[in-house]
């Protein structure tokens, strides 16, 4: 049972509040946390698409590794199904937000949020994209997130990423191009690096030349024949990865937050999880004058429909970047004009390059890359200032949409390419696509990843009358600047440009169209939180997801600075109301 | 060429199908009859299929026999139908969930609609056919129009998406991107805002669907804990993709240099020589250096940091297709929704300011 009233509610168990939850309980505080979506690999809920099942959770004991397991199959068009931001129940469609233009918004409900989709990549902030930059306030900088960063990388044993083919082909285009080796966490120059993730790395009997003959099952797993530990090299990161099978939910190799640090939180005996519960009020007492105090919020079943409310001594918005700004837009709180605006996402595209069978004789020992094996993004380039380049296996549908599905310049044979330095630009169809895909094994997918500016234009707006089930839905408003192009530009010839070095005799650009995928900034710290993350004009109302973040960063994927900025919120909690 | 027209009967006829008109009149318990799926409607997703993962015998020669069959050849139109029916849920504040919403029938019109701007600009590389849409539908399709109407012909007529060639369908695709319509035309919001996601609706997830797993199972639309699943899918023998698999040894080592912090213990491999120091691939991973003394002074803006937005690009995607022109005011301001220059397309009778009620609460403006 949900109890009246708590030390702390958190608005959210994605990528970022359970470490606030994790904080806040080891800190001795009474916690709930409400979230949206289902909560997988929990025995208090063995069909989570299915059936309500039970209504809580606060107990280490709940969490299965071999629900996770039966749920999580990696195939990757019903994993995309389960886990994009929708309802649990499989038979209702993902909850609507409204993209004007050609976009997408790609978040995941559910216990661990987005990280259950995410590729486990954990680099930290550029420090220049802190300290230089100015759109963070003047009393904080990266220094303040050092501690935090450290302290969390070693709780999910973040580390340098394995090597297989598609590295090792980018890695060599990365050399012949002419850039350096970073080894570096702070990353302050231009150059190229194995991605630092939040993934186990694999058992060593893996190795290539080692003829492996067991199934990748954990020691735990009494059907495990030569038993593995670590990541198995499934590329299923994007689909869920639970490898390996057969291990404790804990000892899963990709720490999205649901394995990372839920554990960490329900083992403080004071953390309760609340899924299936979409927050549609944030409650508030203004009757003690000066700023409105928060004192609880209002929940929505999302099985039947009833709500309830929940009183606490600090709320804790943690629902991302999209969802926490709405909340506050649809609650009866103060009209601050940062409130939504200022969004950030890393204005993406997708730069593929394919390699004859020979070429890869030569350089790999095999006349193939394998984008389906290793990491699903195992390396990346880094370019302070620019933004950063990383490559992406996958399986072949999400290498067909990502690379030919979708585009904001047309299909390929409408567009001119005679100065552009990759062969091939926009939509593929037909005969040409199926060419293309049939290489799907010779090819090096690299994610262009920019570092786009807060803009005032940008952002999430709600409009009564557009509502769904809880409240006016949100719309995201997404236009680049000058400068934003630029720098992707810059970007995707630099990719090009790698893959020409590697060998790759064709190379095609999708010119993607703006989609949200790392989305942050929309309350940022300085404008609609202070320095502790806590909003300017409610007291007691904290806000603990990458919505603080005052940018993007510089271009590095956000999850680790999103979890280290919400485990420093938990410290200004404690410290200022407990 | 054949007559094909857009007027708002039309439409309103077409939206009918979507059955929102009694969603809205029917509040809280009851759940509208899903409507039936219409000749016109499979004409149209086959199309698609067509001209997205078509059969190919000319790959035969040139890649082998299992590159011919196609979307069609699987029943992927089908499919297609059912998924876009299915991807979003559809509740409402006072009636809470009410399954999702039905958007198969309004993204076909979408689709004819822009079949007839790409004739009508004359950019179109041969004449419509509606040789074509009856060769796209099976025998029952056409069994089942004769029941329906008692015109047939000019019911086909209707779907001009399906009558245009496999290339030319595509360029009415691109055409829904740049939004050039007359938004009069058009029921409302729904396709100010949203014709350009039509393009990535169709062409991207017919794309990602043919080639995930979908194929092997038996009813995607099972329960999860009973689906079957086999692995016999012709597009994985088209990519070559080994299918689903536990893990892989593929383990070439960790990428470091003698005098790097990356990579430690036994050297497996030597990977590049040349320019700098000669880079290897170890046993063990090594660790990133992580030191306090990180110097940001020399950093320097390569590129304009200022907020002017792109002129062109993505932009004139992003901007047109909200209302067709966004002021300079709007950007400003931050907030792209109250452009007023939003034409609705003459709202007069209560069938019409349903429709437009329902679409533009769930897809937008104008209300």
């Amino acid at each position: 049972m949900v109890k009246d009233s708590y030390d702390a509610v958190i608005v959210g168990a994605g990528g970022d509040g359970p470490v606030a939850a994790w904080k806040l309980g080891a800190a001795g505080l009474d916690v709930l946390v409400l979230e949206a979506g289902p909560f997988y690999g929990n025995e208090q809920w063995p069909n989570p698409s299915e059936d309500p099942g039970g209504e809580l959770s606060d107990s280490v004991e709940d969490l299965s590794g071999e629900l996770l397991d039966e749920q999580f199959t990696t195939r990757e068009l019903e994993m995309a199904q389960k886990l994009l931001f929708g309802p649990a129940d499989h038979e209702r469609g993902l909850w609507f937000r409204k993209f004007p233009g050609s976009g997408a918004a790609l978040q995941a409900s559910g216990v661990g949020g987005t990280t259950l989709i995410y590729t486990g990549n954990h680099p930290r902030a550029y420090p220049a994209a802190i300290d230089e930059q100015d759109h963070w306030p003047d009393s904080f900088s990266y220094d303040d997130l050092l501690p935090y960063y450290r302290e969390l990388e070693d709780v999910l044993g973040v580390s340098p990423a394995p090597v297989t083919a598609k590295e090792e082909m980018f890695f060599r285009g990365a050399e012949a191009a002419g850039y350096d080796l970073i080894d570096d966490a702070n990353v302050t120059e231009t150059g190229y690096r194995p991605q630092p993730n939040a993934i186990a790395s694999p058992d060593e009997k893996l190795r290539h030349d080692n003829d492996y003959e067991g199934n990748f099952r954990h020691p735990d797993d009494p059907d495990a024949v030569d038993p593995v530990e670590g990541h198995t090299l499934a590329a299923a990161e994007i689909a869920g990865n639970p490898h390996p099978r057969g291990a404790p939910y804990e000892e899963k190799a990709k720490k999205t937050s649901a394995i990372g640090f839920v554990p960490r939180a329900l083992d403080t005996g004071n953390v309760s999880i609340r899924p299936n519960a979409f927050v549609t009020d944030v409650l508030t007492d203004d009757s003690i004058g000066g700023d409105p105090e928060a004192t609880g919020v209002e929940f929505r079943d999302t099985w039947n429909g009833s709500t309830e409310t929940v009183a606490a001594d600090t709320v804790v918005l943690a629902a991302g970047a999209i969802e926490t700004p709405r909340l506050w837009l649809n609650s009866s709180l103060p009209r601050n004009e940062w409130v939504g605006k200022g969004m950030t996402l890393h204005f993406g595209d997708n730069v593929m390059g394919f390699f004859e069978e020979s070429v890869l004789e030569d350089a790999v020992g095999k006349p193939t890359i394998d984008p389906q094996e290793g990491q699903n993004i195992a390396a990346r380039f880094d370019y302070p200032g620019v933004g950063m380049l990383q490559t992406t296996g996958s399986g072949p549908g999400i290498a067909a949409i990502l690379g030919f599905g979708a585009s904001a310049s047309g299909f390929t044979f409408s567009n001119d390419l005679s100065d552009a330095p990759w062969d091939t630009q926009g939509r593929l169809a037909g005969a040409e696509l199926k060419r293309l895909l049939a290489r799907y094994r010779q090819a090096l997918p690299i994610l262009v990843v920019t570092d786009d500016r807060p803009h005032k234009h940008n952002g999430i707006t709600v409009t009564p009358g557009a509502e769904d089930e809880h409240g006016p839905i949100p719309q995201i408003n997404y236009v680049p600047s000058e400068g934003d192009v630029q720098r992707r530009d810059e970007l995707a010839e630099i990719a090009t440009d790698i893959l020409r070095e590697a060998g790759a005799d064709h190379v095609h650009r999708s010119d993607s169209p703006p989609t949200a995928l790392h989305i942050h900034s929309t309350m940022a710290m300085g404008k609609v939180v202070d320095t502790g993350c806590e909003a300017y004009d409610v007291d007691r109302l904290f806000v603990a997801d990458h919505s603080a973040l005052a940018n993007g960063l510089g271009g590095p994927n956000p999850t680790n600075t999103g979890q280290a900025l919400a485990a420093r919120t938990a410290d200004k909690i404690v410290e200022r109301y407990f | 060429m054949v007559e094909f027209s857009t007027d708002r009967r039309t439409l309103i006829r077409g939206l009918g199908v979507l059955g929102v008109g009694s969603l809205l009149s029917s509040p809280a318990s009851a759940q509208p009859q899903p409507p039936e799926t219409t000749p016109n409607t499979r004409a149209t997703y086959r199309a698609v299929v067509d001209s997205v993962v078509p059969r190919t015998p000319e790959l035969e020669s040139e890649l082998g026999p299992e590159h011919v069959p196609g979307g069609l050849s699987v029943g992927l139109d089908e499919y297609l139908v059912t998924f876009i029916n299915n991807l979003f849920s559809f509740g409402v504040p006072e009636a809470g969930d009410a399954g999702n919403m039905r958007l198969a029938e309004a993204v076909a019109l979408v689709l004819d609609v822009g079949a007839a701007k790409l004739i009508a600009a004359g950019e179109n590389d041969e004449p419509p056919s509606v040789d074509r849409v009856v060769e796209l539908l099976e025998p029952t399709d056409l069994v089942e129009l004769d029941r329906l109407t008692d015109d047939p012909e000019s019911v086909l007529e209707r779907s001009l998406f399906a009558a245009l060639s496999r290339e030319d369908r595509l360029r009415a695709i691109a055409g829904l991107d740049s939004i050039e319509f007359d938004t009069a035309e058009f029921p409302g919001p729904l396709t100010e805002v949203d014709a350009a996601l039509i393009g990535q609706l169709v062409v991207g997830f017919t794309e990602v669907v043919y080639y995930s797993e979908w194929q092997g199972y038996e009813d995607i639309t099972a329960p999860p804990s009973e689906r079957a699943f086999a692995p016999d899918v012709d597009s994985w023998e088209q990519t070559e993709f080994p299918g689903i698999i536990d893990g892989a040894a593929a383990l070439r080592g960790y990428w470091g240099a003698p005098n790097s912090s990356l990579g430690e213990g036994r050297v497996w491999d030597t990977a590049v020589t040349g320019g700098g120091p000669p880079k290897k691939l170890f046993a063990d991973p090594g660790n990133f250096e992580d030191s306090d003394d990180y110097d940001t002074s020399d950093y320097e803006e390569p590129f304009s940091t200022d907020g002017t937005p792109a002129a062109d690009g993505p932009l004139g995607d992003a901007v047109s297709s909200l209302n067709g022109d966004v002021t300079d005011n709007d950007v400003a301001d931050g907030d792209l929704t109250d452009a007023e220059d939003v034409t609705d397309g003459g709202v007069t009778d209560p069938v019409d300011t349903a429709v437009d009620g329902v679409l533009g609460g769930l897809l937008g403006v104008g209300n």
